[in-house]
């Protein structure tokens, strides 16, 4: 499943890379119940509380930095597992430097298995659309100057 | 025949079990409870083909009321993690170290309660490593295509079987030969059997060691000995119980993998322990049927006489052949292909392949690939009889096998017991008024408006088996019963068959009311019990009626002759002066003097001869000298909406020949039921996979079944051809309709769309498919 989207954030690169490069302060952005934290310098993992349609449960998350060119571009790999399902993201977020901030691009696929990837796929489309554009128009609003 | 009051047969008794069952008073497997019964959930695998690095136990032991976590390890330790497949091969119980498919069985939670069980299933963690899988059977095929089955040593590939019958040279000189040949790829989807009640079982140990098992099963006595051969127990150790069952229609015949999990959890907690599949395990693990992918050619001279058939499948199997085939023919008798015509010439291939997919492949509506092998020659007789441009009704009229020719014996190895397919067709085209449906068709088309007329002319072959052709894992395909007449003149008759729906508590009774003389009401029919009831084969493939109530007919004829003698004995004649007369044992040429089978019981406990034998019962364990052979013509009637690709039935025709019909009320249920499982392959259900092996179809949501809305209205009649070896002429009908149906429907939409040049739409007839069929060429 291909996810893609972007954001205008009138806050310098740099610090738009430090959010999004701290898993913890990324995932403050998180609408359902989570306990994310670092293992090391690229690696975190923690629990997620999420559902769709009639599949809700919490998911155990695995994820790491798998490249990175500070403050250009990051690659984010995802694996969750739980209520008899998998998750594989992996999403590339790329952040330009602009004359009144920076913009963020991010793009990315998304596999699911097991039992939601059963669920119908254009309601599972629409349920992760959905979570993937609200993660990141609240980095948007967090990290815009008040 | 017998009279009403006695209800036998030829009378539409009403069903004895429904006394119960309309009244919510069936006794299901989950009805089953016992003190301290525990409770069996399972992990199944999100991967189609994975490696398990590691599974983590703690938080599922930690979820309060969770007692025992069983992993495919535990049962290595035991021997147990693989367990034999009905078509001898092996199945994983629980994996050691690979899931190969997605929604298998992986980790069995033991808890107190089904709540607790289930949230150690979600407790449970596990670390995968994800391989790809092969979903595409055609492509398992290519050499450079990973081997599945690793467990097997020296496995070079995924092929698992090749198997063939018939002329391969003579049947390419003849279609080389013929005026016409035509060539069709048709696939058959896969499917599930999606009863409503979903597999599951009680298994206790009692305090002397014995094994009892409540499980939803249609073939109980089978199912004991797998047990007794996987787990080593002695088979007398082992009691299977099968109680009312929710629909089985060939979805429990095969042992699966939670019920292995139950029987250990018991052993190994000493409690009693309940498994219960939800929905959507039973929809992504237990066994599918289907998943052919045919391709076949036709020939005939231009003059319309048939001439060969050449028919050559890839059947996927998933990742084990679990199918509930005999051993003698890994494909069933997909080799009844050449259906209701006499063709000359024919050579039948199948291969199959290993797949990450569930294990396919079962006896499901109908019966040893039947629906596969009615769906492949009814289509191509219709494609051929366009490309003829002959009528498709005078086609087949022309080329069936003539009344006069049975018992009738088929290139492919078949002997037909009887027919009359003409008879069947013409009746079915009087009924719907086929001359006048195709002038209408004619004046529609000038109206650019879409109707189609579609003919199934199908012949089944059920009632399996002859011992010397069929067997189960080696067990012979006989059927049994046995019949005990009390001092009072009631009956108490046990079968080793299994009813799932299909009325045997009335049918059988009312063959014995028939054989004995006594009302059917005095008659109670017992299955089931593996403690109580004959060694038998179990119900499944319309084997029923063919077999097991065969054995009742021979069981009370071996009663009869008994009772003979003690009616002289009473009568104060010579048993050769005793003859059956009217339900009762008459002086021959003295109708006044008589006594009935209860008056024989009642001295068989009370006065019978010194020297004799006291009491009077029976049993008989039939071996049929040859299948059965029910038929019919079914003919659809359709109009399509051009814009939407939406399909209208409206109406369809099922003249149906089961030889002796037992119970008219009951035979048209079965067939009432059967057309809308035929309906609902055609129109609806499929399991597709993604390229992940992710099975699309999980719940009811997805896997679309009909109600009583998409239902059309059903139009039945019935010709009468018995048997010439069943002792009653009958045939067995329980999937007669389910394998007629497909083809007739999809024979009706592909002649809607004659215009459009369409030769052939795979079943399920999505709107969309339609649609795309319509559109995809220029209007005509």
């Amino acid at each position: 499943m291909h996810v893609e989207g972007d954001f205008h954030v009138r806050s310098a690169r740099t610090l738009v890379w430090a959010f999004f490069r701290d898993p913890a302060t990324l995932a403050t952005c998180l609408e359902d119940p989570h306990e994310i934290h670092a293992t090391d310098a690229t690696h975190f993992e923690g629990t997620l509380t999420a559902g769709v349609a009639f599949i809700r449960g919490t998911f155990r998350l695995r994820g790491s930095y798998a490249s990175e060119t500070p403050p250009n571009q990051m690659q984010v790999t995802l694996q969750g597992s739980g209520m008899g399902s998998g998750v594989d993201a992996a999403l590339t977020v790329s952040f330009a430097e602009g004359s009144e901030g920076t913009g963020v691009h991010w793009t990315g696929e998304i596999k699911m298995s097991g039992t939601i990837a059963t669920v119908g796929e254009r309601l599972v489309k629409g349920t992760v659309d959905k979570k993937v554009t609200a993660l990141f128009e609240a980095a948007r609003v967090k990290l815009e100057p008040a | 025949m017998a009279t009403a009051p006695l209800g036998g047969i030829g009378v539409s008794v009403p069903r004895k079990e429904d006394a119960r069952f309309i009244r919510g008073k069936g006794n299901y497997v989950d009805d089953v409870q016992l003190p301290g019964m525990l409770f069996l959930d399972i992990v199944r695998s999100p991967y189609a083909y994975a490696k398990i690095l590691a599974i983590h136990k703690e938080k599922t032991l930690a979820v309060p009321g969770v007692l025992a976590v069983i992993t495919g390890k535990d049962l290595e330790a035991a021997k147990l993690s693989w367990m034999p497949t009905l078509m001898s091969d092996t199945q994983m119980v629980l994996p050691t170290d690979t899931v190969m498919f997605q929604g298998q069985e992986v980790v069995g939670v033991v808890a107190t309660d089904r709540y607790a069980a289930a949230d150690g299933v979600a407790a449970m963690e596990i670390d995968y490593e994800p391989m790809t899988p092969v979903i595409d059977p055609f492509k398992a095929l290519d050499p450079g295509a990973p081997v599945l089955r690793t467990d097997k040593p020296g496995r070079k590939d995924n092929h698992i079987w090749h198997w063939e019958v018939g002329d391969k040279d003579g049947t390419a000189q003849a279609l080389k030969e013929s005026d016409v040949v035509i060539k069709e790829k048709i696939y058959i989807p896969r499917i599930h059997v999606s009863s409503i009640e979903t597999c599951g079982c009680v298994a206790q140990v009692d305090s002397m060691g014995k094994l009892t098992v409540w499980l939803t099963t249609q073939a109980p006595h089978a199912i004991r000995t797998v047990f007794a051969l996987v787990s080593g127990l002695p088979e007398n150790q082992i009691r299977i119980i099968s109680p009312d069952i929710g629909g089985g229609f060939g979805g429990k015949v095969p042992v699966y993998p939670g019920y292995v999990i139950a029987v250990v959890a018991a052993l190994t907690t000493g409690h009693p322990v309940k498994f219960i599949e939800d929905r959507t395990g039973n929809l992504t693990s237990d066994s599918f049927a289907r998943d052919y992918h045919i391709e076949a050619e036709i020939g005939a001279t231009k003059d319309g006489r048939l001439t060969a058939l050449r028919v050559k499948t890839l059947a996927d199997h998933g990742y084990t052949d679990a199918a509930a085939n005999p051993s003698k023919f890994p494909a069933g008798m997909f080799h009844v292909i050449t259906g209701s015509y006499p063709f000359k010439k024919a050579f039948v291939e199948v291969d199959a392949v290993y797949t990450n997919k569930p294990p396919g492949g079962i006896a499901y509506r109908c019966s040893f690939r039947v629906t596969e092998a009615v769906h492949a020659i009814e289509r191509l007789i219709d494609i051929l009889a366009h490309q003829l441009k002959m009528d498709p009704a005078e086609f087949r009229l022309k080329n069936f096998i003539p009344p006069e020719a049975f018992p009738f014996p088929s290139v492919l190895g078949w002997t037909y017991d009887s027919g009359n397919y003409a008879g069947a067709l013409k009746k079915a085209m009087e009924i719907i008024d086929y001359a006048g449906l195709r002038k209408e068709q004619v004046e529609k088309r000038k109206r650019g408006e879409l109707m189609g007329i579609g003919i199934s002319s199908f012949t089944e072959i059920v009632g399996a088996g002859p011992s010397k052709d069929f067997d189960i894992l080696g067990i012979k395909m006989f059927d049994s019963a046995e019949v005990r007449i009390h001092p009072t003149g009631k009956v108490l008759a046990r079968f080793g068959t299994k009813s799932q729906g299909q009325g045997h508590e009335t049918t059988y009774a009312q063959i014995l009311a028939e054989e004995l003389g006594i009302p059917v009401e005095g008659i109670s029919v017992e299955e089931g019990d593996t403690d109580t009831a004959p060694y038998g084969l179990g119900t499944y493939a319309s084997r029923s009626t063919p077999t097991a109530g065969a054995a009742a007919v021979i069981a009370a004829r071996k009663i009869r002759e008994k009772g003979a003698k003690i009616a002289a004995h009473l009568l104060e004649v010579s048993p050769d002066d005793i003859e059956w007369v009217d339900h009762k044992f008459q002086v021959k040429g003295v109708p006044g003097k008589s006594k009935t089978m209860a008056d024989v019981a009642f001295a068989a406990y009370t006065n019978h001869p010194q020297g004799m034998e006291a009491g009077l019962e029976a049993v008989d364990y039939y071996d049929p000298p040859n299948m059965t052979y029910p038929f019919g013509s079914y003919i659809a009637v359709v109009d399509i909406d051009k814009e939407t690709g939406q399909i209208k039935t409206r109406r369809f025709v099922a003249v149906d020949d089961c030889g002796t019909i037992i119970n008219p009320m009951i035979v048209d249920g079965q067939i009432h039921g059967g057309l809308t499982m035929g309906f609902a392959p055609s129109m609806l259900e499929e399991i597709q996979y993604d390229a992940d092996g992710n099975n699309k179809a999980t719940s009811f949501l997805e896997y679309l079944l009909p109600t009583a809305v998409e239902t059309p209205h059903w139009e039945t009649a019935k010709t009468t051809t018995p048997s010439p070896h069943h002792p009653i002429g009958a045939k067995g009908v329980g999937e007669s309709a389910t394998v007629g149906a497909p083809p007739a429907f999809v024979n009706a939409v592909v002649d809607a769309l004659e215009p459009y040049g369409v030769t052939n739409i795979d079943i399920p007839l999505s709107s969309y498919k339609i649609w795309q069929a319509i559109h995809s060429k220029d209007p005509p």
